[in-house]
């Protein structure tokens, strides 16, 4: 077993790195021995948050991992309802800062504390030091002073706590009175016990009769001992005081008067007394060690139960379900789950899942005020509504579901009987739950996420393989058979006709064939440019000569202006835009107008454009004329294939550079294509 | 005719092959086929040949860990797609002499292999200038004359240009240029051949906008064309 993993109620316990903020490794101090563990111990006192932030920051220096234990001590069970939510509260903190987080049953905080520490093998261990009365210590102890006496192995760190506002003094207060009257005991109690007394003084009178029995008192023990431990120390005393006083008045001479005239049997008195006190004080406690044992019990048995239903969850939808079910169902109540729409919603909260009690036909309804509760707990990653801080007047609570920092959705509580959704101490198991359905949340998305990479990879390499296949299938016999064409000799006119017609084709065939193949490098994203600062004028001259054969006798003039600079991109995708770009000026202008390749700085940038003379482009055709297999006018005459223009685009935008078409501005017809570079793909030539 | 040449022509592709044994063997060279890379292994060690006309996509082995194996006993020259210019460029990084882009022209792969060949024959050209038209390069006097004038060069300009001329016709990549020139270290400075390029160029181009000496294959490197 690992250590700190037997806390007997761990709740929502971690295994996420404490110190994920530390980045830099030498950031952690290089004394820090190995195996360091910090315990930081978590009371329901105002400023535990404080020392849970404080203990965070001690274990990313320490670079160790930390627990955030509370110690259930019988007195935890009279915690006030504010005092609980403050512990749920620091309990929720320290889970969402990374600690295992650790609630224990024991004698005292001191027993947990050091059993803990020992069990966890924790060398650190942060308390806070509450400015609690010189009287409360002097009933209580100090815990510092007696932690440090008790376990001189562990490093105790002590920080002061936030002085309690007064607010929960009066709290406080009002509980005790509402503690006190329950402690007076039942009716039934003091029925039941008296019942025993009279049966009991019965039995001695007649025990009397038969026989002359001096010590007919501890028959009265009997009654005590059952008032005593089953209902309480008030019913006990009293039913001493009955006893003592049925004893005195039926069996101590002389009788039926209330005089006692032999001291021993003042001390007969005393002890029934005496008897009373102790056994309903031990009683009492086995009994509240009892209902925190159960309470802790059913607690874990909740939680197990639930992250077992957790794990064989494989959808969002299922989740939803099964959460809200298992919630409602736990804590007695309405239970829905909002989340956010799949991406690109903006983050609404449209997907809902909802439980209630009552019927499973009739879904809860929630009014606008309880969605604006809603959105107010997801967006601040904070409870909100009823029994929060925050748009109470809601009949819902709201939680959000929160994992990794950033709130996943929200869950929401609410009772048809219109009592507070959660009671203060079911708090700390909601959360705890709400924490195992992040995880759980996490996990799903994570495997959705996963399963979309690897199909995505799969996608990408059959299209690679696709892609290559076809590159060698249908190039090899292109090369073959213009190889084959290349070579053979013609013996007449209409034969070298018939060749040369046969040679264009299938070189055109291998053009398409390329620019297929470009088209599908450019849509598959796999175009990854190699950046290098490239001459302008080499780059046109080297376009113009690879074109060379297709331009004929087209005359062409170049204009790269003598300061244009450098440009910063990849010379293979620039040298096949600035090809295409001088094929469509050649098929689609005038052969005999000039096609014009410029460059000159505009604006901070430089412009390389490709103008003719012809046609030019129909109006609002500016940016169709891009897209694929987009042909103006129709015109499949030229031998272009619909191609050349997107391929230009796609290796522009691969390159981050802009292409746009429009016609020339100085008054003659013809279309001009312009790439544009920016400041960032410039390169000064040095002086 | 050159009954003495043998070319060893690597190719998975039975009708690549027989194109280009048809071409060459009517230039009049030897031809041996390898369809990959364990026969051209082979085929090096029986039938020695001087040029290896290399496709790299082989089924038995990367074309590329062939190239250091042969290249001291034959001229390579790789036959590879239009689009695979890392590829080329590693070829020629490696060792390789030369490449053709597929769809070849006949006539291209030809003058490919004479120049290759002239490289491989023991008479070195750097013995006397060399020359086009009327640029003429002396690497023994390391003058560069254009029309009978005396041209000034800056040394890298030089530099650049004589790396060149020690192999006519030949492409020769960016690294092995800068390191050539600028020394190891400036593989990647690519901008400066740009700017000894754009030097050369405008002093021995007839026309600097429209270069016929000095060639450029974009990201690959630059050859020097129509030395004679």
């Amino acid at each position: 077993m690992p250590p700190g993993d037997d806390g007997p109620s761990r709740q929502g316990g971690r295994s996420r790195r404490t110190s994920a903020a530390v980045t830099d490794p030498s950031a952690i101090p290089p004394t820090a021995p190995p195996g360091d563990r910090l315990l930081v111990a978590v009371s329901e006192q105002p400023g535990a948050l404080d020392l849970i932030r404080a203990a965070r920051r001690m274990a990313e220096a320490l670079d160790a991992p930390w627990s955030a234990v509370h110690i259930e001590t019988p007195r935890s069970a009279r915690y006030s309802d504010a005092e609980n939510a403050a512990l749920a509260e620091a309990l929720h903190l320290a889970a969402q800062l990374g600690a295992q987080v650790a609630s224990l049953p024991a004698e005292s905080v001191l027993d947990g504390l050091e059993r803990f520490a020992a069990d966890a093998h924790a060398t650190q261990v942060v308390i806070g030091k509450s400015r609690r009365s010189r009287w409360f210590e002097l009933r209580h102890g100090s815990i510092v002073d007696r932690l440090v006496r008790r376990a001189p192995g562990l490093a105790v760190h002590v920080l002061p706590l936030a002085a309690p506002p007064r607010r929960a003094h009066s709290r406080r207060a009002a509980a005790r009175k509402a503690d006190l009257a329950a402690r007076w005991g039942s009716r039934t109690g003091y029925l039941v016990a008296f019942g025993l007394t009279a049966l009991v003084t019965l039995l001695g009178t007649e025990i009397l009769r038969t026989g002359n029995i001096s010590d007919l008192g501890l028959l009265y023990l009997l009654p005590v001992m059952v008032a005593a431990t089953r209902y309480g120390l008030r019913t006990g005393i009293a039913t001493g005081l009955v006893c003592s006083i049925a004893y005195n008045f039926f069996f101590i001479p002389p009788t039926h008067t209330l005089t006692i005239d032999d001291p021993r049997n003042i001390l007969t008195v005393l002890v029934l007394l005496g008897v009373a006190v102790v056994s309903s004080q031990l009683a009492a406690r086995v009994r509240a060690h009892a209902l925190q044992a159960q309470a802790s019990a059913a607690q874990n048995g909740a939680l197990a139960g639930f992250a077992r239903l957790l794990t064989g969850i494989r959808t969002v939808d299922e989740l939803g379900r099964v959460l809200c079910a298992e919630i409602g169902r736990l804590l007695d109540g309405n239970a829905v789950l909002l989340m956010p729409g799949e991406e690109g919603q903006a983050r609404a909260l449209t997907r809902r899942w909802s439980w209630s009690p009552e019927s499973q036909a009739a879904p809860p309804q929630l009014e606008t005020l309880d969605l604006a509760a809603a959105n107010w707990a997801f967006e601040h990653d904070a409870p909100a509504g009823r029994g929060s801080d925050t748009l109470t007047a809601s009949e819902w609570l709201f939680h959000p579901v929160a994992a990794g920092g950033a709130a996943l959705g929200v869950f929401g509580l609410s009772r048809s009987d219109a009592r507070e959704p959660v009671r203060s101490d079911r708090l700390p198991l909601l959360l705890s739950l709400l924490d195992q359905a992040a995880l759980a949340l996490e996990r799903i998305e994570l495997e959705a996420r996963m399963a979309e990479l690897s199909q995505a990879r799969e996608r990408d390499r059959l299209r690679h393989a696709l892609l290559s296949s076809v590159s060698h299938d249908l190039r090899t016999p292109l090369t073959t058979i213009i190889g084959t064409l290349a070579a053979l000799r013609s013996t007449d006119a209409e034969q070298e006709r018939q060749m040369a017609a046969a040679r264009g084709e299938a070189e055109r065939l291998h053009r398409f064939v390329a620019n297929l193949l470009d088209m599908a490098r450019i849509e598959s994203g796999a175009l990854q440019g190699k950046v290098e600062p490239v001459d302008l004028d080499e780059a046109v001259a080297e376009a113009l000569h690879a074109m060379r054969a297709l331009l004929g006798r087209h005359p062409v003039e170049t204009a790269v202006s003598a300061d244009a600079p450098m440009v910063l991109v990849d010379p293979n995708l620039l040298h096949q835009c600035l090809t295409n770009l001088i094929e469509n000026a050649a098929k689609y202008g005038d052969p005999q107008g000039p096609i014009t390749v410029a460059a000159q700085r505009r604006g901070g940038g430089l412009e390389l454009t490709v103008s003719d003379h012809g046609p030019g482009i129909p109006a609002g055709a500016e940016e169709r004329i891009f897209e694929t297999f987009t042909r103006i006018e129709g015109s499949d005459r030229k031998g272009g294939t619909g191609l050349g223009l997107a391929i230009v685009r796609g290796f522009a935008l691969a390159m981050g550079l802009q292409v746009s078409a429009a016609n020339r501005t100085d008054g003659t017809p013809g279309a001009c294509f312009t790439i544009r570079f920016d400041a960032d793909h410039l390169k000064e030539w040095p002086l | 005719m050159k009954p003495n040449v043998t070319i060893l022509v690597v190719d998975d592709e039975p009708a690549i092959r027989r194109l280009l044994r048809a071409g060459l063997a009517r230039a009049g060279y030897a031809v041996v086929e390898a369809a990959n890379a364990r026969e051209a292994l082979n085929a090096m060690a029986i039938d020695k040949p001087e040029v290896v006309l290399l496709d790299l996509g082989l089924p038995d082995r990367d074309g590329l860990e062939l190239i250091p194996a042969i290249k001291l006993q034959a001229a390579i020259i790789v036959i590879s797609a239009r689009d695979a210019t890392d590829q080329k460029v590693a070829a020629l990084d490696l060792g390789a002499d030369d490449y053709v882009s597929k769809p070849f022209d006949s006539d291209e792969v030809l003058a490919r292999i004479r120049t290759a060949l002239r490289h491989r024959l023991p008479a070195p050209t750097q013995d006397g200038p060399v020359r086009r038209g009327d640029v003429e390069i002396d690497l023994l006097a390391r003058t560069v004359r254009k029309g009978g004038a005396e041209v000034h060069l800056t040394p890298k300009e030089y530099g650049f240009l004589s790396e060149l001329a020690c192999h006519p016709g030949r492409v020769i990549t960016h690294a092995q240029l800068l390191r050539a020139v600028w020394g190891p270290g400036h593989e990647s400075d690519v901008e400066y051949l740009r700017v000894a390029a754009r030097g050369v160029r405008r002093k021995l181009e007839d026309d600097p906008a429209r270069p016929t000496m000095l060639r450029n294959e974009p990201g690959v490197g630059y050859r020097l064309v129509g030395l004679e």
